[in-house]
């Protein structure tokens, strides 16, 4: 894993982060796509939790998302800049079926974009995740709305998800990926370690601060 | 001494002549696959009934048959344990014999002292028959299944009907049955109140008085019909004398008991007296005067004091006269069943062997042809699953051949024991911990793993006696319960010894009451989300009485405490307790980044109960509870180093992956370990500039109400090796106070042990 020169494939570890209000289901989201399951019980997650998922993005690249589960809790507001650093995209989830998820939209983007930028300045990549759309009651379409809001808030773009059925996950993750990659040209991961001498390959992995600094 | 004792006994009572009561029935089962409006599957009703019996353990009344336990088996059964009583009304009854005016009154009165305790406490019996009036060898009423009615939330959780048809009053026969999965009803009918038990009592003394059964021979719907009926009879009492030929036996009584026998056998609800009212109705004059009102045991935590009524027999040798040797039943009912439990008994057995539980082999309840629309041939409705409310007797041979060779001062240890405080070779010092002052022939014991001596009856039994003893004589002996919760704590007596721990004192219920639990505060939502994941596998933490009750605990410790924690600092401090005591672990995790931001919050937050299961979580917070407020930090640090081979041979994404999902963590050497790392930790290590300054005296957690003694106990345990830094207290959380607003706080637990 640590001989990066020796195939043509590139591989990348990108570090992307889950936010947005208590029980939208970030965490429900996170495991339907790493490890395609769900349960009705997950617990409560307090302050991180992690999944990393393995992409085999096509034959010449590899991608390591490294999945940050932040805890929903206003409370984490100072703890949430240990969190976001060195970030390259972010998903931010609400729950359908209750409004003030979606009003507190604007404030974990705001969060998150004074926090946390990408080497040359700019927010980085953020999704909107309109989560829980099986249990959604009027089905009215407020596509137009939502392409609106999202171009105001400086979202990529947004989904409709559900953990529980399975709707939209890997296509709201690919969709990110891809404007990550898209960022991240030039910037293969192995090679951002160059300047680096090792004396344990194990320390490899370890190497988060790569990606976009 | 042993009446003092058990007079101040804030728990239930002894067993004295009572046995252990076993029955069971079945909670309707529900559909599968179908989800709440929360999209959450359905409680299952044994759940919901589990939660519910919670408070009738708290029922205590010496009319009143004490509930002990429920447990749940397959298929939606459940097991009730209660004190039980050979004996009973229904003994008249196969005799054929009349009971005496006198006797009549005297069982009516006692009836109705248990029915108006009930009342009182909100709950009515509903099922008041012949068979569940139990009497003791003293031919005192004890009321068996009164608790029915209320666990089963009225009898909407279960199939069968609650109550027995000649005793029904027609105001419940007017109700009809009801059946939730039944579409054609609406809603639920109302509940019944206290005045349809005292309609029951009315039938119960006629038939005493008649020396015979009412509508034994007709068929039940009959027997519904007849009572129905009875509204347009003037003289209810006689309508029924001549229905069963016994009109001259009536006509005989005396006119106070032929007065009780209208008052209960009247028709109109609106018209028939209440238990209460009863109670002070002149037919009791002769009676009433035989009785003293019931007293509530003064309990553990209250404003008064608890033997300041104490009353001594003038000779008290009197109280020394108890030569029978039957110690284990001066114990305390739950105690023995706790015990009975360790000593091998097995509810389901016991049932089984009686043929109450009757199990077949699945196959056999195939039917032997089915048609497409699913109609079945072959095979007879399965019995197994109907009421059977018969109560098996539990057989206390096992558990008393068991204890045998206990000697009966092992019942009444003397706490005040030089020679058992100062065991030289104790294996107790080994493990650094002080000496406890169990018998001597249980040191042994004392040196075997945790989980095995909470599973020995012996073992269990002198520590249950010993912390009884100690509690009992809280907070004078509060030194001496620190010192024995070091060795450990005995899980029957968990709740009141960790309130004892936590200096908890006065009146601790009523300041619970005094808190707004119902006014809305922001934290709700959290609280909200959060219950319904919050150690969900176990059946109390599940069901939805336990919900409630977590509600308000959470609720009251949040409005309880606005002050906050500095928070950050904690996690800093930790780091150089990492750096103190494993530099090398320090170093590696330093370099990958791995800090304890990442993975300790939760920890930290609350107290270990978000990333450990419950039973391990009762054994690290014995301990934590006699710690000071950097205790944690060595549990963490104690975490890291069962983990330390794993964590040296990885970088950052398998150890934060690793911490996502915690390993099996061996809790018994982390405890161990954790106090072995705070003796060792010099307290500036572990200096917080903004930690909780020790508490001031008198301050429980709930305020600044005065208590009478903790400053007498301020430098209390010097004794131990880590020389008086125990005494210090440290911030707690509740179980998932995690999700509330502020983070580390003190004194949660005890409003957990109160209400829960």
């Amino acid at each position: 894993m640590a001989g990066g020169s020796v195939s043509e494939c590139k591989e990348y570890l990108f570090k992307v982060l889950v936010i947005g209000e208590l029980g939208v289901g970030k965490t429900s989201i996170i495991k339907r796509y790493v490890h395609q399951l769900f349960s009705q019980h997950y617990r409560a997650t307090i302050g991180v939790d992690f999944a990393l998922k393995v992409i085999n993005w096509d034959s010449k690249t590899l991608v390591r998302l490294q999945l940050w589960d932040i805890a929903g809790q206003e409370r984490f507001g100072n703890m949430t800049r240990v969190y976001y650093k060195e970030a390259v995209g972010a998903f931010v989830v609400f729950d359908v079926t209750r409004g003030s998820t979606f009003e507190a939209v604007s404030k974990w983007k705001h969060d998150l974009d004074s926090k946390v930028k990408l080497a040359n300045g700019s927010p980085i990549p953020s999704v909107l995740l309109a989560n829980k759309c099986d249990q959604k009651k009027e089905t009215s379409n407020n596509t137009a709305l939502m392409d609106n809001f999202c171009k105001e808030t400086g979202f990529l773009g947004w989904f409709e998800t559900s953990a529980k059925d399975n709707i939209n996950v890997d296509e709201a993750a690919r969709f990110l990926v891809e404007s990550i990659l898209a960022n991240d040209k030039g910037l293969p991961y192995e090679e951002s370690n160059g300047d680096r001498i090792k004396l344990d390959q194990e320390t490899v992995a370890a190497e988060s601060k790569s990606g976009c600094c | 001494m042993i009446n003092c004792v058990s007079a101040s006994s804030p728990e239930m009572r002894p067993l004295k002549d009572a046995q252990l009561g076993a029955f069971t029935f079945f909670a309707s089962a529900l559909p599968h696959d179908v989800c709440g409006s929360n999209g959450l599957p359905l409680t299952p009703n044994s759940i919901k009934i589990l939660g519910r019996f919670q408070i009738l353990k708290t029922v205590t009344h010496p009319r009143l048959c004490q509930y002990v336990d429920i447990s749940r088996g397959k298929h939606e059964r459940l097991i009730v344990v209660a004190e039980h009583y050979e004996s009973g009304l229904s003994d008249f009854q196969k005799q054929g014999k009349t009971a005496s005016p006198g006797k009549v009154l005297q069982i009516a009165y006692e009836v109705l002292e248990g029915l108006e305790f009930m009342n009182k406490h909100g709950m009515v019996h509903r099922a008041l028959s012949a068979h569940n009036v139990l009497m003791d060898c003293k031919g005192n009423v004890k009321l068996a299944k009164f608790g029915l009615y209320h666990m089963t939330d009225h009898g909407a959780d279960v199939d069968f009907p609650i109550g027995y048809p000649s005793y029904l009053a027609p105001e419940v026969i007017a109700q009809g049955s009801f059946h939730p999965s039944d579409s054609s009803h609406d809603e639920a009918p109302l509940p019944s109140g206290p005045k349809t038990d005292v309609w029951s009592l009315g039938v119960l003394l006629f038939e005493l008085c008649a020396g015979r059964r009412l509508l034994q021979n007709i068929e039940i719907s009959e027997r519904l019909k007849f009572i129905l009926t009875l509204g347009c009879m003037d003289d209810i009492v006689t309508v029924l004398a001549e229905e069963h030929g016994c009109l001259d036996t009536i006509k005989e009584l005396p006119e106070n008991v032929l007065e009780l026998l209208r008052k209960c056998l009247t028709f109109l609800p609106s018209k028939r007296p209440t238990p209460a009212e009863l109670l002070g109705d002149p037919v009791f004059n002769g009676v009433s005067s035989c009785y003293t009102p019931f007293q509530r045991p003064v309990s553990l935590f209250s404003s008064s004091l608890r033997c300041a009524h104490l009353e001594l027999p003038e000779d008290i040798s009197d109280l020394c006269k108890d030569d029978d040797e039957d110690y284990l039943s001066e114990r305390a009912i739950d105690e023995v069943y706790h015990l009975w439990c360790l000593a091998g008994g097995d509810l389901e057995k016991e049932l089984t062997n009686k043929e109450i539980i009757q199990s077949k082999p699945p196959i056999c309840t195939l039917p032997n042809f089915v048609l497409e629309d699913g109609e079945s041939f072959g095979q007879g409705r399965d019995r197994s699953f109907l009421l059977d409310d018969t109560t098996v007797t539990l057989s206390l041979c096992q558990l008393r051949n068991r204890l045998k060779d206990v000697a009966g001062e092992a019942y009444y240890p003397l706490l005040e024991d030089e020679y058992a405080i100062s065991i030289p070779n104790s294996p107790l010092l080994q493990s650094s911990l002080p000496q406890s002052n169990s018998s001597n022939e249980l040191s042994a014991t004392v040196t075997l793993p945790l989980i095995i001596r909470e599973r020995d009856t012996e073992y269990q039994l002198i520590r249950i006696i010993l912390f009884d003893r100690l509690l009992k004589a809280y907070p004078y002996k509060k030194n001496l319960v620190w010192k024995e919760a070091r060795v450990d704590i005995p899980p029957l007596v968990r709740g009141l010894a960790w309130a004892a721990l936590l200096g908890i004192e006065g009146d601790i219920q009523a300041k619970y009451e005094s808190i707004d639990k119902d006014t809305p505060i922001p934290t709700d939502r959290q609280i909200e989300v959060d219950i319904p994941r919050c150690h969900q596998y176990d059946e109390l933490l599940s069901s939805p009485q336990g919900h409630i009750k977590f509600r308000r605990v959470l609720k009251a410790w949040v409005v309880s405490h606005p002050d906050l924690v500095y928070w950050q600092e904690y996690l800093t401090v930790f780091s150089q307790m990492i750096a103190f005591h494993d530099p090398e672990l320090s170093n590696h995790l330093n370099e990958i980044g791995f800090i304890p931001d990442l993975y300790a919050i939760p920890w930290f937050l609350t107290m270990f109960t978000h990333v450990f299961p419950l039973h391990k979580i009762f054994h690290l917070w014995d301990t934590l509870l006699l710690g000071n407020s950097s205790f944690p930090f060595c549990i963490g640090v104690a975490i890291l180093q069962q983990l330390r081979d794993r964590l040296l041979a990885n970088g950052f994404n398998e150890c934060i992956l690793l911490f996502s999902d915690l390993p099996e963590i061996d809790i018994e050497r982390c405890v161990r370990e954790s106090i072995n790392l705070f003796c060792w930790t010099p307290k500036s290590a572990t200096y917080r500039q903004h930690a909780q300054p020790p508490r001031a005296p008198g301050d429980n957690g709930f305020g600044k109400t005065a208590t009478y003694y903790t400053s007498d106990y301020q430098d209390m345990p010097k004794t131990d090796l880590c020389d008086g830094m125990w005494q210090e207290r440290f911030p707690v959380s509740v179980l998932s106070t995690a999700e509330l607003e502020q983070p580390v706080r003190e004194g949660a637990p005890l409003s957990v042990y109160c209400v829960m």
